[in-house]
């Protein structure tokens, strides 16, 4: 009888083995890549939302397959796949990623296996009066931050008094080129010519700024799976597998051969041509660059500062009409304006920071500052409000009922009496609010506003690492918030303080 | 000016409650009235509603010209406010003002009188009230019989005709009960009329020149 049972699960095992085999993990190919406006290189298809579709979707179906792998797709965002891919979050990113001197110093990327170009789109009346970066002096340029076009830009603000807008995507650039926010927009070609099929009003000018490519990045640890993907793409690009996925997309063009014939010949391709070799694109240190970017860091931090003071002066004075509004007024303001604090506090600040600038635009075309001043104001307003009802409420009933006997109204006694006490209440919470908003306008980035964050961001995106821009960001902040919650505590002590 | 008090027929509810049962009486100008009663019993609402902090629900109150029913009118609530200075149990001295500032807030804003003679006449009250050397403190530093002090000068800093007085031995010893007894008897005169809740009946027998009693809402005069 137990000999019976031990042949059985010795058949079982038997049995069970193949299949545990093809389940291990490491029979996954986890790729990265951002379908937020990722089109044609990765974007949720629009049939079926579920499902991912693109070049580099193919790609890397290609690339699992022929390393007998499952291909097992992780979301990263665009600007974060290096630093995903260094910690072992994936182990290939794919997301049109550009071949730079910092990837090849600090990961290990592949072969090229796509040629782009870094072309100029304006609105189609100024098609003759903008042909080149050097005929936009004073105008306002946008791209994608981390992208070799914004350092492109960055040169430009230099050299030709351009000023470089960054975004976090690739379609809101060309929005607000036609609504006239930008006068041009510096991207790839394939990204280019994607956005032009569906947003009429501007036109590609035919002379590229640079050319560079497009590369797969693995971590430096994985220099050997790295090799073996570069074969394969190899493979792809002699059998015609790449381009029969290219031209899917519509994306083959008159570059690609000889980039795939530098391959074969085994060329050293460099990363982008175009561009002087001596400008900011090529390889520096981390000191060096560190230096480079302290000044713009500083100048990021003037905007935070700048930015956060302005809307929590005026979210301090549209909370206290709301908190006002809502102690004192009629029964349909009360209401009116409880609405509006759920509505603000209820939804997330990124959307309405999103709905003011973008949704409204076509109605009301606020400058970038102005709408990331407004929408933080706005938000804060609904916090701020709360924090001063609940102060108002809570001076003492004998304290009006004091004054309403000597013979104030209630104005009087607001400005005279309530305020001043509840003033005293609000104080610790407000502090407490204005450092959270120094912090959180870190989100306006997504309006174009480059603040302390999205500098650091830019920086860490350039070198490949977060540690030397991260520090010295986050030494930053709180050389901005320390002064700050100090003097709340000042002006506290000082009121708590026996003045006999 | 002088200040007669007349309540008649007042009824004054909470819920199902009675707190006032037909309260009827009369204060002449000059008089020091003690209302007397156990805690609970109604004395301290009926100060308030002649201070025109609660509304009666039957009857009238007259105060000087002015007379409150259950409708009081914005009007004549500010008009009261000519009549009637207060001091509540527990002071209710303004937290974030100063003594002189406490005393001195409703002569500058509401009388418009110059700052200068305001805190003049501040520090003069203070002298008569023996407080003089506490006019820079905030009132989370004085004594109870200093914030009471501070509160008596604060309502009189606006001349009121009648002085409506709540429990104003509840915080003190038995000293200062009696120095308040000597303050309050300081400022009888036929100017000003007092009325004082208290269930003090030494310190009540000490001041007032007619007792009234409060049981369970119903206002009786005292032999």
């Amino acid at each position: 009888m137990r000999e019976g049972w031990l042949r059985a699960a010795a058949a079982l095992v038997l049995l069970l083995a193949p299949h545990a085999a093809t389940a291990q993990p490491n029979r996954e190919l986890r790729w990265a890549g951002d379908p937020e406006g990722g089109a044609p290189f990765v974007e949720a298809s629009a049939s079926d939302p579920s499902q991912l579709v693109g070049f580099d979707v193919e790609i890397a179906e290609l690339i699992a397959r022929a390393l007998n792998r499952q291909p097992r797709f992780v979301f990263i965002a665009f600007y974060s796949i290096d630093q995903s891919i260094a910690r072992g979050d994936a182990e290939i990113g794919l997301s049109g990623i550009e071949d730079t001197p910092s990837r090849r110093s600090t990961l290990a990327p592949t072969i090229p296996y796509y040629a782009f170009r870094e072309v100029l789109a304006v609105r189609d009346a100024d098609a003759n009066r903008y042909r080149k970066l050097g005929d936009l002096a004073g105008r306002r340029v946008g791209t994608l931050s981390g992208t070799i076009a914004y350092e492109i830009l960055l040169r430009a603000e230099r050299e030709h008094g351009v000023t470089a807008v960054s975004y976090d995507d690739d379609v809101h650039p060309y929005s607000d080129l036609v609504l006239g926010r930008l006068d041009a927009v510096l991207l790839d070609n394939v990204l280019a010519d994607r956005r032009r099929k569906v947003v009429p009003g501007f036109v590609i000018q035919p002379d590229s700024v640079a050319t560079g490519h497009y590369v797969g990045v693995l971590s430096a640890a994985n220099a050997p799976l790295r090799d073996s993907i570069n074969e394969i793409l190899k493979g792809a690009m002699r059998d015609g597998s790449l381009e029969r996925i290219f031209r899917k997309w519509d994306v083959w063009n008159d570059d690609q051969p000889p980039l795939h014939a530098r391959v074969f010949a085994g060329e050293t391709i460099e990363p982008y041509t175009g561009v002087d070799s001596t400008s900011d694109l090529a390889p520096e240190t981390t000191w060096n660059v560190a230096v480079r970017y302290l000044p713009s860091l500083l100048r990021a931090s003037i905007v935070t500062l700048a930015l956060s003071c302005l809307a929590m002066g005026l979210a301090v004075v549209l909370g206290v009409l709301i908190a006002i509004g809502r102690v004192y007024g009629n029964a349909p303001l009360r209401a009116a304006l409880l609405g509006y604090v759920e509505v603000m506090r209820g939804t997330p600040v990124l959307l309405q920071l999103f709905v003011l600038y973008y949704g409204l635009a076509a109605a009301v075309r606020l400058p970038a500052f102005a709408a990331a001043l407004l929408g933080l104001a706005l938000n804060y307003a609904a916090y701020e409000s709360e924090i001063y009802r609940a102060a108002l409420e809570a001076v003492p009933k004998g304290q009006l009922e004091a004054g309403r006997v000597l013979g104030f109204g209630e104005r009087q006694l607001l400005v005279l009496v309530r305020a001043p006490q509840a003033f005293r209440f609000a104080l610790a919470p407000m502090t407490n609010d204005f450092v959270a908003l120094l912090k959180d306008s870190s989100l306006v980035s997504v309006l174009t506003v480059m603040e302390l964050t999205k500098q650091t961001q830019v920086f860490a995106t350039n070198i490949g690492s977060w540690v030397i821009p991260g520090s010295l960001c986050a030494a930053l902040y709180l050389a901005m918030s320390l002064p700050i919650a100090a003097l709340a505590r000042v002006l506290e002590r000082r009121w708590k303080a026996p003045t006999a | 000016m002088t200040c007669a008090l007349e309540v008649r027929g007042v009824q004054l509810r909470r819920g199902t409650r009675a707190i006032l049962e037909n309260a009827t009486f009369d204060v002449a100008p000059g008089e020091v009235v003690a209302i007397m009663g156990a805690s609970g019993s109604g004395k301290t609402t009926l100060l308030r509603a002649i201070a025109g902090l609660e509304r009666v629900d039957e009857g009238s109150i007259a105060v000087g010209d002015v007379v409150l029913t259950r409708e009081v009118t914005p009007a004549t609530a500010r008009r009261l406010r000519d009549w009637i200075g207060m001091v509540f149990q527990f002071h209710c001295l303004f937290e974030h003002l100063t003594v002189i500032d406490n005393i001195c807030l409703a002569p500058v804003h509401l009388h418009r009188m110059p700052v200068a003679e305001a805190a003049t006449r501040a520090t003069d009250l203070l002298r008569r009230l023996g407080v003089e050397h506490r006019s820079a403190a905030l009132p989370r530093e004085l004594s109870g019989g200093e914030a009471q002090r501070v509160a008596i000068a604060r309502a009189l800093a606006v001349d009121p005709p009648l002085l409506l007085m709540d429990e104003p031995t509840a915080s003190l010893d038995q000293d200062r009960r009696l120095e308040l007894a000597d303050v309050v008897s300081g400022l009888v005169g036929r100017d000003r009329t007092l009325l004082i809740a208290t269930h003090d009946e030494e310190f009540a027998r000490a001041v007032a020149t007619r007792i009234l009693r409060v049981t369970d809402g119903v206002v009786r005069e005292m032999t």
